[in-house]
């Protein structure tokens, strides 16, 4: 590749930007590949919700009768359906005394008093009525997606706005990649495995890069986009005064109102979800949302299911709680639905399983091409600057990111399924699992350097194989009978596993076979 | 070639690459401020003079914002003299916020409150 010109300056950039975001951008990219079956994973990890999906629709009345009394006086009631990917009923509220009540309303985005991960939360079977015992875990959905967006930070956190860096970084280093590649078409059929080092794992660079380059440029964009109104936000203050509140309740036709302080009675949830489904012409309620259960001002939000739709627009429909009248619905503005069509192609909420595994896939290329690029500049640089203290520096954080991070997953996912189910704060003590193990792991990389790498392949081969095992050890759905029970969650999440460890075991014994080779061949320099 | 030798040649290459990251650093800097101000005006002539309604407005200019601000970034990196690019940027961005002072609040401002 030549560097003269205009290209010498963006290979630079490339190069620089991609070193000093590629741990990140590794990790944004890893969490989003899994979140993609991230309620998959759900039904792995919390094995008390294997349930087969409901025939009959799950009556939002009797749930309300049951799981409501908690709810009355405080700021929400959140009922979510029972769907084909997750057959479990989930009723959230914001527990009673909670200090948001009635205050948050005010400034919030939405018009949600509370974050949804602080509410408390029942699952419910739909087929009894009866709640589930709690999981004790967060999850995929709890800790892989919010990882993915701001690293755990919490919405519009200090997380979310590294998270939309390392995501401009991503368009920058795209941008100035295909820029600098004066053979694109070329490269993307170029990958020469008889090469060795450097010349291969370029190669493998470019044609990652190259052969999923419309899916990098759409998930990037589209992560950005989502939040077009934190990212960007000077078009909206000057527009604008009332906010993103004003915005919100403008482009995506919400609603809000006032608490009146005085006790009413709620009409039929079912009948408001009826109405809901003859405005939307079709389609399922995917969740009903109580705003002041109980109250006299008390409003309900309905919101379909997008999972036969692209853009991820649900639609809502509001009522009143007490009399069940219809208050507001009417459709989002076209502008406004093109930015949720290029959210829900980042989304991707809608039901199409070969363009799930092909984001899978994509996503994992994702990863590759990031990894792949920061092999090659420590590859590069070796013989120069082998010994200097910021390239061990380099190489120590590449390894603690890339297989770093995927052992640690693997370790979270063993304990899962290791830690006793009574176990107080279990959520939490996965997630410290993960937490250590990642830790140890950078710890490992930092002191072993280069031959930290068959250590930590070793270690996510491990994880991987023994996480199968665990789960066939502890719930009894080994993977026949998973198979033949036609749970394609769990099977899937397990073969999954099983060929992330199967790999890992087959690059651990050829990183073990090749420093054999090189002590052999140094014992025999120094011998001979 | 001496030890001395080596060491200048590594020593200044050291201190263009961090004239260059100092130089990337504002380069991302500058092209996000001259992007989100020339996409905050661009929706405030939106709503001020084709009436467009104000949600819309701030949809089209944003989502437009993003990859032109990361485009920016290339450009001014790939430009012939790098410091006159950074100007531009940066004359677009203060200009953004010179006229957002001098121009009242009202003009492409959509009324306060919520329409229900």
């Amino acid at each position: 590749m030549s560097t003269t010109g205009a290209r010498e300056p963006l290979c630079w950039l490339h190069t620089w930007l991609g070193l000093a975001l590629g741990s990140l951008l590794f990790a944004i990219f890893w969490m989003g590949t899994l979140s993609v079956f991230d309620r998959e994973i759900d039904r792995w990890m919390m094995p008390s919700t294997r349930l087969v999906a409901p025939t009959v629709p799950f009556s939002a009345d009797t749930a309300w009768k049951r799981y409501s009394r908690e709810a009355i006086g405080s700021p929400l009631w959140v009922l979510t359906l029972p769907s084909d990917r997750e057959p479990i009923a989930k009723i959230q509220f914001a527990p009673k005394g909670s200090a948001a009540r009635g205050t948050r309303i005010e400034s919030s985005r939405k018009g949600i008093p509370l974050p949804r991960e602080q509410l408390a939360m029942l699952l419910v079977n739909p087929a009894t009525g009866t709640v589930l015992a709690d999981p004790g875990t967060k999850g995929a959905s709890g800790f892989f997606f919010p990882f993915h967006w701001h690293l755990m930070f919490g919405e519009g956190s200090i997380g979310q706005w590294i998270v939309g860096l390392a995501g401009l970084a991503m368009l920058v280093s795209l941008i100035s990649g295909v820029m600098i590649h004066r053979n694109i078409f070329i490269q993307f059929f170029t990958l020469r495995t008889n090469k060795r080092g450097g010349r291969k794992l370029l190669d493998l660079h470019n044609a990652a890069g190259v052969m999923a380059l419309p899916f990098h440029v759409l998930i990037t964009f589209s992560g950005l986009a989502i939040f077009y109104f934190a990212y960007v936000p000077v078009p909206l203050e000057f527009t604008h005064q009332g906010g993103q509140r004003q915005l919100f309740v403008e482009s995506r036709s919400g609603y809000v109102r006032p608490r009146e302080n005085r006790p009413a009675s709620m009409a039929s949830l079912d009948k408001m979800i009826a109405h809901a489904r003859a405005l939307w012409g079709g389609g399922r309620a995917a969740r009903v949302t109580v705003t002041f259960p109980g109250d006299a001002n008390a409003y309900v939000q309905v919101t379909r299911t997008v999972d036969d739709l692209v853009p991820n627009d649900p639609r809502p429909v509001y009522f009143d709680a007490h009399t069940g009248a219809l208050l507001k619905f009417s459709g989002i503005r076209p502008i406004a639905r093109g930015q949720r069509y290029i959210a829900g192609l980042h989304f991707i909420a809608f039901h199409h399983w070969i363009l799930r595994w092909l984001y899978f896939v994509f996503g994992l290329l994702g990863c590759g091409l990031i990894a792949t690029g920061a092999l090659f500049w420590i590859h590069k640089r070796r013989s120069i600057h082998g010994t200097s203290r910021a390239f061990g520096f380099a190489e120590a954080v590449t390894i603690a990111s890339t297989t770093g991070l995927i052992g640690a997953t693997g370790a979270y996912m063993v304990a899962n399924r290791l830690l006793p189910a009574d176990l107080a704060g279990r959520a939490n003590c996965e997630i410290a699992a993960f937490a250590v193990a990642w830790s140890v792991l950078s710890i490992h990389a930092a002191v072993r350097r280069s031959a930290a790498w068959s250590g930590q392949w070793g270690f996510v081969a491990g994880a991987s194989l023994s996480a199968v095992a665990l789960n066939a050890l502890t719930t009894g759905d080994h993977l026949l009978r998973t198979i033949s029970r036609g749970d394609w969650a769990v099977a899937g999440t397990d073969v999954i596993l099983l060929t992330a460890g199967v790999l890992s075991l087959f690059v651990w014994l050829r990183l073990r076979q090749a420093s054999r080779v090189v002590s052999a061949q140094a014992a025999g320099l120094a011998a001979g | 070639m001496t030890v001395t030798t080596i060491m200048r040649k590594s020593n200044a290459r050291s201190a263009a690459g961090m004239k260059r990251a100092a130089f990337l650093l504002w380069a991302m800097a500058a092209s996000y401020l001259a992007s989100n101000m020339i996409a905050g005006w661009a929706a405030r002539l939106l709503v001020g003079l084709a009436r467009w309604q104000a949600g819309d407005a701030v949809i089209l200019t944003s989502l437009t914002a993003i990859p032109a601000c990361a485009g920016l970034v290339v450009w001014a990196f790939s430009h012939r003299r790098p410091a006159r690019a950074m100007t531009v940027l940066l004359a677009w961005g203060l200009l953004g916020l010179v006229l957002d002072w001098l121009v009242p609040a009202s003009f492409g401002s959509a009324a306060p409150g919520i329409t229900q």
